[in-house]
């Protein structure tokens, strides 16, 4: 599965991560996820790049769609392990004030 | 499911169809090879039980006739047979038999292969009927995705990006991936050029193109400028479509005589301006959200207006250069493509250049996604005379004779920088739609002027050292919460003269003044632009007709000219 969900140790948390190549092609995965962590009562959600390879502009789409469903500005997402490549291209897309970016 | 039988012997042939039809199958049955080929096409079985020796023509002719006229169903053949020999036995699959029995058989064993092969038959039919939505949903898909282009072509028809000064490139991956490139003339004479990227393929990117193009356009015909554009484009990205769809977008406002460039980027590659002659290159990034990214009330529609020179020639590119990757994975990055500018020699084909130098780098990986490139030539003249688009009809009032005056006293000038208030003013009595961020530097800067080198008396000497920007702006925070007195005056007069307005900036302060001719030495020598200090003043000196200091410097008038 290119998109895997964990809870956090004291379950509050979503941790979402995306292995691979993070593009179109996994869109309905990554939808299906977002339901799952919507539907999974989580207060705080976690996008783990960590394992993403590469990453296209339909990947900031699908970001931009889980924070509109999570509450949009109200959304607390945090972006961890983001390599200074991905990091790039969020912060060219100024999603640094989306997003905490660490 | 039913069942052929051939066989030339009736014994046979009776009792396989009493057994047969007593577990519930419909058998016809056949006397030899020709009759079994012709009940085949007249009766389509589901399976064919075939005899091997049989006259006029055996089993393993007619199976093979039988297997070539079953096109795209599949109809198991199963042999019954005498014969035990390994030959004749490989030779019934050989010929196109999928499985055999030896007489005597074991009913028992008969139901079971037929079971077996009754599942096949099921499988095969299943996938059969997946290729056929599969090869249904991509016909849709290659109609969709030409409907996406077609949009896209009507779009990119629209606007005037032959024009002389433009020079592009693309290089398309396919199906259109949202590179959009749309240049236009504004009422002012000048012009509004977009290269936009939006997200998605086909269809989807179309549905994004589409209010991008349209607000573009239109705006640009009302003569709005490029800041309310960007603002406009992303209140309907935002508002009307889903929320993964956005277009990062770099917007460029060129004025008439292409002395000074507005520019908005968001979410695409920093914009290089080249100076062909100094090879000094200004990098300006993104510094906004892409287009349709954050609400309204978040938007920041606030551009960056530069002083361009004939010699300058300014490259946006789509981020698929950037982000080609190589076959070690290496992206171009935007440092080569500085670098390649900055080895140019032939300036006639910049553009060349750097699709070489991609292409190099690329080697055997190939692009994944599509890549645009647009250069404008800053000293090619760009003819308003024949727009593509007709001229399009001013929205308000024709320039008219009105004076105002203002004064700041020292607690005023506390509460903030008066450039927006002034500004408002202008635009609220006269509307010129497209000069608001022109007159607004000129205002904002000219104030700046007079209040830190004029009413707070700073020297701007401070910001040559290394902390130098962060202890001037200590100081000059000190200065004014300690200022008791002081002013600054602000006065406007708007003339009309035909079509045109001519507005003059005044401003004086209550300061010493400082060193006029100085100041005006080092605009000739270093034309105002790679240094430290007076840097606002070389672009608001490009952006007026005239700009003149008393000889004690504590008064300035800025002469602009405007025509919507």
């Amino acid at each position: 599965m290119p998109v895997k969900i964990s809870p956090s140790v004291d379950g509050k948390e979503a941790v979402i991560a995306v292995i691979g190549r993070f593009d179109f092609n996994i869109h309905e995965e990554f939808r299906q996820a977002l339901d799952k962590a919507k539907a999974g009562g989580f207060t705080r959600y976690t996008l783990d790049f960590g394992a993403v390879d590469d990453m296209d502009s339909a990947a900031l789409g699908m970001l931009l769609l889980l924070r509109d469903s999570l509450g949009g500005d109200k959304a607390n997402i945090r972006v961890i392990r983001c390599r200074r490549e991905l990091r790039e291209m969020l912060e060219m897309a100024n999603f640094q004030s989306l997003f905490q970016i660490t | 499911m039913h069942i052929l039988i051939v066989d030339d012997v009736y014994s046979n042939r009776a009792t396989l169809q009493a057994m047969l039809e007593k577990i519930g199958h419909e058998v016809t049955c056949a006397n030899d090879g020709i009759e079994g080929i012709a009940a085949f096409e007249s009766a389509r079985p589901d399976l064919v039980i075939m005899d091997v020796l049989m006259p006029n023509m055996d089993g393993y002719d007619a199976t093979r006739v039988i297997k070539q006229r079953c096109g795209e169903r599949f109809v198991p053949v199963v042999f019954v047979t005498t014969l035990t020999g390994t030959d004749e036995l490989v030779r019934c699959i050989e010929v196109g038999g999928d499985d055999f029995l030896t007489r005597p058989f074991d009913i028992e064993l008969l139901k079971a292969k037929l079971f077996a092969l009754q599942r096949m038959i099921t499988f095969y039919g299943n996938l059969k009927a997946h290729e056929l939505a599969l090869a249904q949903q991509n016909r849709r898909l290659a109609v969709e995705m030409r409907i996406g282009q077609n949009v896209i072509n009507k779009i990119m028809r629209q606007g005037i990006t032959d024009e002389s000064c433009f020079r592009h490139w693309t290089l398309p991956t396919g199906v259109f991936s949202g590179d959009m490139f749309l240049a236009a003339h504004n009422p002012a004479g000048g012009m509004n050029v977009i290269l936009g990227d939006v997200t998605g393929h086909g269809l989807s990117a179309a549905i994004g193109a589409q209010p991008v193009a349209d607000v573009f356009f239109s705006m640009t015909q009302k003569g709005f400028s490029i800041g309310d554009i960007a603002g406009e484009i992303n209140r309907r990205i935002h508002f009307a479509l889903s929320p993964e769809i956005f277009c990062a977008a770099c917007l460029i406002e060129l004025d008439p005589n292409m002395t000074s460039a507005i520019v908005w980027n968001g979410g695409m590659p920093d914009l290089l301006v080249a100076n062909s002659e100094t090879r000094n290159i200004r990098r300006i990034k993104s510094s906004h959200h892409a287009l349709g990214v954050v609400d309204d009330e978040k938007f920041n529609r606030r551009p960056e207006i530069l002083a361009i020179e004939p010699a300058d020639r300014m490259f946006m590119c789509s981020d698929g250069l950037i982000e080609g990757k190589n076959a070690d994975k290496q992206r171009f990055g935007i440092d080569r493509v500085i670098q390649e500018l900055q080895g140019i020699k032939d300036w006639s084909t910049p553009i060349d250049a750097l699709r070489r130098s991609y292409f190099q780098f690329l080697g055997s990986a190939s692009p994944s996604d599509d890549v645009t490139i647009v250069e404008i030539d800053c000293g090619a003249s760009c003819s308003a005379e024949t727009p593509l688009i007709s001229r399009p009809k001013t929205p308000s009032g024709k320039p008219s004779h009105w004076k105002a005056e203002v004064t700041l006293h020292a607690d005023s000038l506390r509460l903030g920088n008066p450039a927006p208030i002034v500004t408002n003013l202008i635009m609220q009595i006269q509307s010129p739609f497209s000069h608001r961020e022109r007159i607004f530097t000129i205002v904002s800067e000219l104030v700046t002027n007079a209040m830190d080198h004029g009413v707070l008396n700073l020297s701007s000497s401070l910001k040559t050292s290394p902390n130098g920007f962060s202890t001037y702006f200590e100081r000059r925070s000190e200065a004014l919460a300690a200022l008791k007195s002081g002013w600054i005056s602000i006065s406007l007069d708007h003339v009309p003269e035909g079509d045109q307005g001519i507005l003059t900036i005044k401003i004086d302060d209550s300061g010493p003044g400082f060193d006029v001719p100085a100041l005006m030495d080092r605009f000739e020598t270093h034309s105002g632009e790679a240094q430290y200090s007076g840097r606002g003043l070389g672009l608001v000196k490009k952006l007026c007709r005239e700009l003149r200091f008393n000889d004690k410097g504590n008064s300035v008038e800025a002469v602009y000219h405007w025509s919507k």
